[in-house]
C-alpha cells in the first residue's frame, strides 16, 4: 500500500466515494446535532437545567469516572447483565432445541410459551423485588426471566427452518443421526440462535434498567434514579448515553458473529 | 441399498418425528394449560409455593371478578388504553412517514444514521426519568414513552423496507419510463408494506412495554400502578390478574397487527413453497 493510494481513497471507484460519502454525511450529521445543542444552550435559546448539554455531560463523566463512581455503578449492573443472560443463554438454547426435536412436548407448552412470549413480564418485577430483595438476585432474575423467552422461541424457530432435503442426502450417504446433527440441523439452527441472542441482549438491558430504575442501592440505572431525583438533567442524560453506548457495541458484536456464520453461505440472487 | 433403509422413510420422522395430527395437538396443548393451572393451585395449597408471593389460580379468579365490579379499575383500563393508543398512533403517523422519505433519500439516511443507531441501540425506558421531569406523573409522560418505544420500531424496518426492494422490479418500471412518482407508488410502496408490518408487530410489543414501565416507575393511575399498588400490599392474586390483562392485551395487539397484514397481503399471488 503506497502513501499516494491512501491519500486518494476515491481511486476505488464509485463503490469507495459512496463509502465515504456515507461516512462523511454520517459524521457531520453526528456532530452538528451535539454543535447546535451545545450553541443553543450556550446562548440561551435552551434552558441548561432542562436539556443540559454535551460539554456539561462530558465534565459530569470527567468528574465521575475520576471518583470511580461511574466505574463501580457501570461494574454492578454488567454483572447483573452477565449473569442473568448467561442463565438466559444457557437455559433458552437447550429448551428451543428439547421443543423443537419433540413434538409432544412442543405442542405441550405451547399455549404457555405463547402467553409468556406475549407478556410483557416486566409487569412482574415488583413482586419480584419483594421476594429477591431490592439487591443483585432480583435484578438477575429479572434479566433471565426478558431474554430467556425470546432465546426460547428463536432456536425453536431456528429448528423448523431445517431443511428435510438436506437430512435425506445425509441420510443417504449413511450419515448417523449425530453426523447429520451436527453437520446438517445445528448450522441451520445458529443463525436463528443469534437472532435469538441479538434479541435477548435488548430486551436484558430493559430488564436491568427497568430493575434498577425502580429498585436497587447501586448500578446505572441507581445512578441515574438519584440524579433524576435531585433534578440533575445531565446526570440523568450522562446514564442513559452509557447505556446507549453499551447497546450500540453488544448490537455490533453480534451483528459481526453473525456475519462469520452467514460467510459460509452461498450468495442467493 | 438395503442395508441402509431408514432412507425410504421421511427424513424428519427420525428427526423430528411425524408431525401430530391438528387434533392431539390441541388436545395436548389443552392438557398442558389445565396441566399447570392445576399444578400451581396444588403446590400453593400444599404450601410449596409460598400464596403470598404466588397467589394461586382460583384466588386469581376470584381477585378478577371482584375488580371488574370497581369503577376504579375501569379507570385504571381506561387511562392505560389511552396512552397505549395515543403513543402508538402517533408513532405510526410518524413513523412510516419519515421511514419513507429516510429510506427514498439516502443522503439524507446516512446524515441521520448515527443518531437513529444510537437512539435504537438505547432502551427508550432508560429516558423515563428525564421524561417524567419534563412532562410530569400525568397522561402524557406515559404517552411520550410509549411513543419512543414504538416509534423506533416502526421506523427501522420502513427504512430498511424502502431500501431492499427487489432491485430487478425497480429496473423494470425505469426502463417503461415510470416517474418518480409512479415509481414510488407502484414499487417501493407495496414492498415495504411486510416490512412495515412487521415494524407494526414489535411496535406493539414496545409499546406495551413502555405503559407497563411508564405506570411502574411513575404514574398516578393504570393498571401498572395496580400492579405496583397490589404487589406492595402482597395481594399477588390482584398483581397477577393485572399482569394478565397484559397478557391479553399483547395477543390481541399481535392478532390485530396479523388481520393487517394478511388484508395488505391478500393481492399477492399464492407462493407455494415446493
Amino acid at each position: 500500500m503506497t502513501a499516494a493510494s491512501v491519500a486518494r481513497p476515491r481511486r476505488g471507484g464509485v463503490l469507495a466515494m459512496l463509502r465515504s460519502e456515507r461516512v462523511l454525511l454520517g459524521l457531520a450529521g453526528f456532530l452538528s446535532v451535539l454543535v447546535l445543542w451545545e450553541l443553543a444552550v450556550q446562548l440561551g435559546f435552551l434552558r441548561r437545567a432542562i436539556l443540559s448539554s454535551p460539554s456539561l455531560m462530558l465534565q459530569l463523566a470527567i468528574r465521575d469516572f475520576g471518583s470511580g463512581r461511574l466505574a463501580d455503578d457501570i461494574r454492578v449492573s454488567l454483572t447483573e447483565f452477565g449473569l442473568g443472560y448467561g442463565a438466559a443463554l444457557l437455559t433458552g438454547i437447550p429448551l428451543g432445541m428439547a421443543l423443537g426435536f419433540n413434538r409432544r412436548l412442543h405442542a405441550f407448552v405451547n399455549p404457555w410459551l405463547g402467553a409468556i412470549y406475549a407478556t410483557p413480564t416486566i409487569a412482574l418485577l415488583p413482586i419480584i423485588v419483594i421476594f429477591f430483595g431490592i439487591g443483585m438476585e432480583s435484578k438477575v432474575i429479572v434479566v433471565w426471566m426478558e431474554a430467556f423467552v425470546v432465546i426460547t422461541v428463536s432456536v425453536l424457530t431456528g429448528t423448523g427452518s431445517i431443511e428435510d432435503r438436506y437430512l435425506n442426502i445425509a441420510y443417504s450417504f449413511k450419515a448417523s443421526r449425530w453426523f447429520a446433527f451436527r453437520t446438517v440441523a445445528w448450522p441451520s439452527v445458529i443463525p436463528f440462535m443469534l437472532a435469538g441472542a441479538r434479541l435477548g441482549v435488548g430486551r436484558a438491558l430493559v430488564g436491568v434498567i427497568v430493575a434498577e430504575l425502580l429498585a436497587s442501592n447501586a448500578g446505572i440505572g441507581y445512578y441515574i434514579t438519584l440524579a433524576g431525583s435531585t433534578l440533575n438533567i445531565t446526570g440523568v442524560m450522562l446514564g442513559v448515553v452509557l447505556i446507549g453506548l453499551f447497546g450500540v457495541v453488544s448490537g455490533e458484536a453480534i451483528r459481526r458473529l453473525e456475519r462469520r456464520f452467514e460467510a459460509w453461505r452461498p450468495e442467493i440472487n | 441399498m438395503a442395508v441402509v433403509p431408514r432412507v425410504s422413510a421421511p427424513a424428519p420422522a427420525r428427526l423430528f418425528g411425524p408431525p401430530l395430527p391438528r387434533n392431539q395437538r390441541l388436545a395436548l396443548g389443552a392438557a398442558g394449560f389445565v396441566f399447570v393451572l392445576v399444578a400451581w393451585e396444588v403446590a400453593a395449597r400444599l404450601g410449596v409455593l409460598n400464596p403470598l408471593f404466588f397467589s394461586k389460580p382460583t384466588d386469581i379468579v376470584i381477585a378478577g371478578i371482584n375488580e371488574v365490579q370497581l369503577p376504579r379499575f375501569w379507570n385504571d383500563v381506561t387511562v392505560s388504553l389511552t396512552e397505549f393508543s395515543v403513543g402508538l398512533v402517533l408513532a405510526i403517523l410518524l413513523g412510516i412517514p419519515i421511514g419513507l422519505i429516510s429510506g427514498w433519500y439516502p443522503r439524507f439516511l446516512y446524515f441521520i444514521d448515527p443518531w437513529l443507531n444510537f437512539l435504537n441501540a438505547t432502551p427508550r425506558v432508560a429516558l423515563l426519568p428525564i421524561i417524567v421531569i419534563w412532562l410530569g406523573l400525568g397522561v402524557s409522560s406515559k404517552i411520550a414513552v410509549v411513543f419512543l418505544g414504538a416509534f423506533f420500531s416502526i421506523l427501522i424496518p420502513t427504512i430498511q423496507g424502502v431500501r431492499t426492494v427487489d432491485k430487478r422490479l425497480v429496473d423494470v418500471a425505469r426502463s417503461f419510463r415510470a416517474s418518480r412518482r409512479l415509481l414510488f407508488t407502484s414499487v417501493i410502496l407495496p414492498g415495504t408494506v411486510p416490512f412495515i408490518v412487521t415494524g407494526l408487530k414489535i411496535g406493539v410489543a414496545r409499546a406495551l412495554l413502555g405503559v407497563v414501565v411508564g405506570e411502574l416507575y411513575a404514574a398516578t393511575s393504570g393498571l401498572g400502578v395496580m400492579i405496583s399498588k397490589a404487589s406492595q400490599v402482597l395481594q399477588a392474586d390482584r398483581m397477577f390478574f393485572g399482569v394478565f390483562i397484559f397478557t391479553i392485551a399483547g395477543v390481541l395487539g399481535v392478532g390485530l397487527v396479523g388481520r393487517v397484514e394478511t388484508y395488505f397481503q391478500r393481492w399477492r399471488p399464492r407462493q407455494g413453497t415446493r
